[in-house]
């Protein structure tokens, strides 16, 4: 640690260490959704817990959380110096020329309330990447669509681990107010771009707040023009500060919880009797609002609304809750006395 | 997150002293979305709502 991160606090020695970093999931542990499987990347729906893929254009790819067996994880450890789990790859399956529309990223979206206490303060981004389409990128800080911070980093090296840092000021108070959210709402987002159309690029100045909902310049590198490209990415950190830390490791325990305020997967199991039933179970975490939910008969979560009863599926379940449970009901028809009721459910209540 | 375009219909639930959206899905199934505007999916219902043709059904 650099001397200039020891602090002095009444004669006693601090080092700055401990909840450091704003992003959540930032070493890509967690994946309730996917689990571990290869999975298509849909536009604006959640891959990894807390990372949103973003998809505009004929370029497709996939996502997947990458095992600690995986080479491209245990790479990172002799590039990081630190031992990481996981890793996030995005995997081109469509390769397609860059059309003006054309966005492809993933991004991460931090919550008003977390968000407040960056502003108008200096704060440090950092990463790893590695992919094999070297060139420029950027890292997009935006606040909805009224706001933008456009950072350059360069891929210097194919296929090669990369340490990223980014320092900025993050915008004011009273702009994440206006245009985002100091509460439960949206407020900072992170952005990840790896193709970027003329129509959300700029010509304005980058490593500087403007107004407008922009992603980047010409600039960007196009990746996605072959189907052999592929971007990882880990340990993903955003302090306050001006200096880039070592990636905060959290318990597994503590990131997981972080998570499931935002979306939690589970299962019930109970047995019931009577015609018109109602019933459902408490959180694991109070989410960070009213979320949707959704019940299943199965890991497979084909279809909502339809719970295995006595290993029979059974469909036409109304779904509710509020932030600290879920429920399901419905009017069986008939005695349901003594019936087991299994299943799984989703509750999301992301940004 | 609720795609607009996998909207097959909407119909509001009773809850006793509350009620929730029932969003039906092209994809099969139904989804639980509630009436809170703090929701993703609810300002997706109720972008929905706003396309001519599409109506939210009251509840039963």
């Amino acid at each position: 640690m650099p001397l200039s991160k020891i602090q002095t606090t009444n004669n006693q020695v601090v080092p700055n260490l401990g909840r450091r970093n704003i992003i959540i999931n930032g070493a890509m542990q967690l994946a309730q959704r996917q689990g571990g499987a290869l999975t298509v990347g849909v536009n604006n729906t959640y891959c990894l817990d807390r990372w949103k893929f973003y998809l505009n254009g004929s370029c497709a790819a996939s996502t997947q959380k990458l095992p600690a067996t995986d080479s491209n994880v245990s790479s990172l450890h002799t590039a990081s110096g630190q031992t990481f789990s996981n890793v996030m790859s995005i995997d081109c399956t469509t390769a397609a020329t860059l059309g003006s529309t054309d966005l492809l990223g993933v991004l991460q979206l931090i919550e008003g309330a977390n968000s407040v206490p960056l502003a108008g303060r200096s704060c440090t981004l950092s990463f790893y990447v590695k992919t094999n389409v070297t060139g420029q990128y950027y890292v997009t800080f935006k606040i909805g669509s009224g706001r933008a911070y456009i950072a350059p980093y360069t891929v210097s090296s194919a296929n090669t681990w990369e340490k990223k840092t980014i320092t900025l000021t993050m915008d004011t108070l009273a702009n994440l107010n206006t245009s985002g959210s100091i509460a439960t709402g949206a407020g900072f987002q992170v952005y990840f771009g790896l193709r970027l159309g003329t129509s959300s690029q700029t010509s304005s100045t980058i490593n500087a707040w403007h107004d407008g909902n922009f992603y980047g310049t010409s600039s960007q590198v196009t990746w996605g023009t072959n189907t052999a490209d592929t971007f990882y990415m880990s340990g993903v950190q955003l302090e306050i500060g001006d200096t880039a830390t070592d990636f905060e490791h959290r318990s597994f325990g503590e990131e997981e919880a972080l998570c499931q305020r935002y979306f939690e997967t589970g299962t019930f199991s109970q047995r019931i009797s009577g015609t018109l039933v109602r019933t459902g179970q408490s959180y694991m975490t109070t989410k960070r609002s009213t979320a949707t939910v959704n019940v299943y008969y199965d890991s497979n979560k084909a279809a909502a609304g339809t719970i295995n009863i006595s290993n029979s599926a059974d469909a036409g379940w109304a779904e509710g809750g509020n932030v600290n449970f879920w429920n399901m009901e419905k009017n069986t028809g008939s005695d349901h006395n003594g019936r087991d009721y299994n299943g799984f459910f989703t509750a999301e209540a992301e940004l | 997150m609720i795609n607009i375009e996998n909207i097959k219909s909407v119909k509001k639930y009773n809850w006793d002293t509350d009620w929730n959206y029932q969003v039906e899905l092209k994809s099969g199934g139904t989804s639980g979305v509630p009436n809170d505007t703090n929701n993703i999916d609810c300002l997706v219902v109720l972008e929905w709502s706003e396309v001519d043709g599409n109506t939210i059904a009251d509840a039963d």
